[in-house]
């Protein structure tokens, strides 16, 4: 496995062990405790091991400063929920019974829906899904009741709108989430070219009937979509442990795999899925029918390009251990970016993007280091 | 943290408008005396309460109702007598907590 | 063990390599060091602290380096990598402490939310804790300095540690930054107290930190519960005043004076309330810090 390679524990395959098999957690040594935390903290999963231990009733056997760590790992997952709640509840509250069919995506959906990959799930925005025609209305009420578009140089707010799927964030300055408001799932200019209109058809709603979440194979492609062809790899790990939990939850009901891959091929999104298989099953071991699997296989690249996706994908996805970075990381975070915007835009565009994208990074870099340099004492 | 004196909008509410409360075990109260302390549970928000608010808040989650509603109740447990005045005032006491996302209008 | 037990060259080495394990109230925090001057400042501060033998789960993993490059000539400077983690700009090397205190603090702020973080001094006497919340300027930290001078336990100059489950504070103990002034009147004030050098030129002027008493190091373990919430207002020339404060103002000015009191939820509520509920609640004015120390020692034997 490539997760446990000789550097194992020295490296950090020790998080893809602490996911795959949560059971071995409780014989870990303290050295191991130590670097666990570390690299769950810096992927964002933290709360989920917590969460994971606590379901198998095992936290008191835990020594006493892992059990703070993840205590103070759950404050986090428990404000940031709640906080995403309130702001569905305020968008609701901002609509005041105007009928706009309000499709949640990614942690926003599982949280409302309480489906798995909500357990202990960080997330720092709502996203939502809106029919195109009522964008510019959902967008105007929003602004009437406060929420304003989050500072954007000109260059973004018009690559967001022209290029992009999503409105430019919106947020209210007495909460300060951020509000994505998508009219589809991929990019306009994506080579990936979803019918937004049969995700809403299909969509399913929860219990408050304001609001919907997509049907479980919708779900599921749009969160490979979104991990394999946004370009944000950031939190690649823990989508990608979404991806598992949802394929565990929805993959009970034979007709969802069935479902799933006529669905992928319809949509034109079988690249997707199938790099979603290929990299749960590598990385997390998810189960998966190998009939499915087999189908997938339609939506693989050629050899080559696989071998790179293997390799980018490992070098992302993999923890870095924290005194130890690896420049090769970062390098695949890069490529992986160029690739998912080469994927998303006309190519003249493509490099005027990435110039000024890196311009604009390099500049913010150094703005945060001298703001948190002042704020600190 | 959101304090209860903050001026409403500009609209008007109809005194037919009905007002829900959040379910009871959504709300944490701390009382001193005339000042209450509010921990919303749904917003992670803390409110200080007046009195006056804190009575008109805590009928609404008994029992949902119009400005008039709840005047009269609360007029009927201490025994003063309801005037245009106190009806004025309660309204304007739903209009704070409807600003601080305390209360709802029913079926929005 | 203690870092005392710890011979210079053994601690220069296993700051350079594995690091040092150090207990600091209940935490264990991971230092790394190849910082010219930074191990003699660390041995001299922490020598009464324990050192936790090997292996053990660090809760922080603070490393201090010196960037390469060009400026490293004209200008030597330190970086402080919080779990390897750039979070400030660099420092003129000389400020390598200061910046290893500071980051420290920063990085206990952003995490320790099984704790209630108030912003506050901590000091107890007859088995009860006094807490002085404050944010800079109102002269929090010299008030602790001259509490403890006088023989109150030190649980912490920065940080009261609320525990959730029970209210109990939790020390920890560490040096007292004093600032510009401060110092010299602290000086003053207890002539026998053991200062470190004078750091000119920071962010706060110059700091210079008071060697945490070993006393309090000792009992670093022993928790206590609150008694008193006393919010300091140091003013020149203004007379002495403790004034009872109502709860409801007590419990807005603890609320915001938290680090994470909207993080925790009705977890920090609940520990809010109670500490207000439990606590009788002060404001103080003063200018003349040995009036000060008498009103609240009055406050505390009654």
């Amino acid at each position: 496995m490539m997760a446990n390679r000789k550097n194992g524990y020295r490296g950090t395959g020790i998080l893809l062990t602490a996911l795959r098999e949560p059971g071995r957690m409780m014989g870990f040594e303290p050295g191991e405790w130590d670097l666990l935390l570390r690299v769950a903290r810096h992927t964002r999963l933290l709360g989920r091991l917590a969460v994971i231990v606590d379901e198998a009733g095992e936290m008191e056997q835990l020594p006493a400063s892992v059990r703070d760590h993840f205590k103070a790992a759950r404050v986090f997952v428990t404000h940031y929920q709640r906080t995403a709640r309130w702001e569905i509840n305020r968008i609701l509250a901002a609509l005041e019974g105007d009928d706009v069919p309000l499709v949640l995506l990614k942690g926003g959906a599982y949280i409302l829906a309480g489906l798995p990959p909500s357990r202990g799930r960080l997330l720092s925005d709502v996203d939502l899904l809106v029919p195109r025609e009522l964008l510019d209305s959902f967008e105007q009420t929003l602004l009437a009741h406060g929420w304003e578009s989050v500072k954007l140089e000109e260059y973004d707010q018009r690559y967001y709108r022209t290029w992009m799927h999503e409105l430019p964030p919106l947020s209210h300055p007495e909460r300060g989430l951020e509000v994505d408001i998508h009219h589809t799932i991929s990019p306009l200019t994506s080579r990936l070219n979803p019918d937004p209109e049969k995700l809403f058809r299909d969509s399913i709603s929860l219990a408050d009937k304001r609001l919907r979440v997509l049907q479980p194979v919708d779900m599921v492609l749009h969160s490979a979509v979104h991990l394999f062809h946004d370009g944000e790899f950031i939190n690649g790990l823990r989508d990608l442990v979404d991806l598992a939990d949802l394929f565990q939850h929805f993959g009970k009901h034979a007709d969802f795999w069935e479902k799933l891959v006529g669905r992928a091929r319809s949509q034109g999104l079988l690249r997707p899925l199938f790099y979603a298989l290929r990299y749960t099953k590598r990385l997390l071991a998810a189960e998966l029918p190998d009939s499915v699997v087999a189908a997938a296989g339609e939506g693989a690249p050629s050899g080559p390009i696989l071998r790179l996706m293997d390799n980018l994908i490992e070098a992302v996805m993999i923890p870095e251990h924290p005194d130890f970075p690896r420049r090769r990381r970062a390098a695949a975070q890069w490529l992986l970016y160029v690739r998912s915007h080469w994927l998303r835009m006309p190519p003249g565009m493509l490099l005027q993007h990435l110039a000024r994208k890196k311009i604009m990074r390099w500049r913010q870099r150094k703005t945060i280091a001298r703001t948190s340099a002042q704020g600190s004492r | 943290m959101a304090g209860d004196g903050i001026v409403d909008g500009p609209e008007h509410t109809e005194a037919e408008t009905r007002w829900v409360a959040p379910e009871k075990q959504e709300l944490h109260w701390e009382n001193w005396g005339k000042q209450h302390a509010l921990y919303d549970a749904r917003s992670g928000e803390t409110h200080l309460l007046a009195e006056q608010t804190a009575r008109v808040l805590q009928q609404l989650v008994a029992c949902p109702g119009t400005a008039r509603e709840v005047m009269e109740a609360l007029c009927s447990e201490s025994g003063e007598c309801c005037d245009e005045q106190s009806l004025e005032h309660s309204a304007r006491l739903l209009r704070q907590l409807h600003n601080v996302g305390l209360i709802e209008k029913a079926d929005t | 063990m203690n870092l005392a037990e710890l011979p210079g060259e053994a601690l220069a080495r296993r700051l350079e390599g594995k690091g040092i394990l150090l207990q600091t109230g209940p935490f264990t925090v991971r230092i790394h060091s190849r910082v010219e001057g930074f191990t003699q400042q660390f041995r001299r501060f922490y020598a009464s602290f324990p050192v936790v033998s090997e292996p053990a789960i660090a809760d922080f993993h603070v490393r201090l380096i010196m960037p390469g490059g060009i400026r490293r000539r004209w200008r030597p400077q330190v970086l402080l990598l919080l779990d390897g983690q750039e979070v400030f700009l660099p420092y003129p090397l000389s400020h390598a402490f200061p910046l290893f205190e500071w980051g420290l603090n920063w990085a206990i702020a952003m995490q320790a939310h099984q704790y209630l973080m108030l912003h506050s001094a901590a000091v107890e006497t007859a088995g009860k804790v006094m807490l002085l919340p404050a944010w800079p300027g109102s002269g929090k930290s010299t008030l602790c300095a001259a509490l403890v001078s006088r023989g109150w336990r030190l649980f912490s100059d920065e940080f009261g540690l609320v525990r959730i489950d029970d209210g109990l504070l939790v020390p920890l103990p560490r040096p007292t930054p004093l600032k510009n002034k401060s110092i010299d009147v602290i000086r003053e004030f207890a002539p026998g107290l053991e200062f470190g050098p004078a750091f000119h030129g920071t962010r706060k002027g110059t700091v210079a930190h008071l060697r945490t008493p070993d006393a309090s190091v000792a009992q670093a373990h022993i928790t206590a519960p609150p008694g008193w919430l006393v919010f300091p207002r140091y003013q020149a020339g203004v007379p002495l005043s403790l004034k009872p404060i109502a709860r409801p103002q007590a419990f807005l000015k603890l609320a915001n004076n938290s680090f994470n009191y909207q993080l925790l939820g009705l977890h920090g509520f609940q520990a809010v309330t109670r500490l207000v509920r439990h606590c009788d609640c002060y404001i103080l004015s003063y200018s003349d810090l040995d009036e000060a120390i008498i009103k609240l020692n009055q406050l505390t034997d009654t």
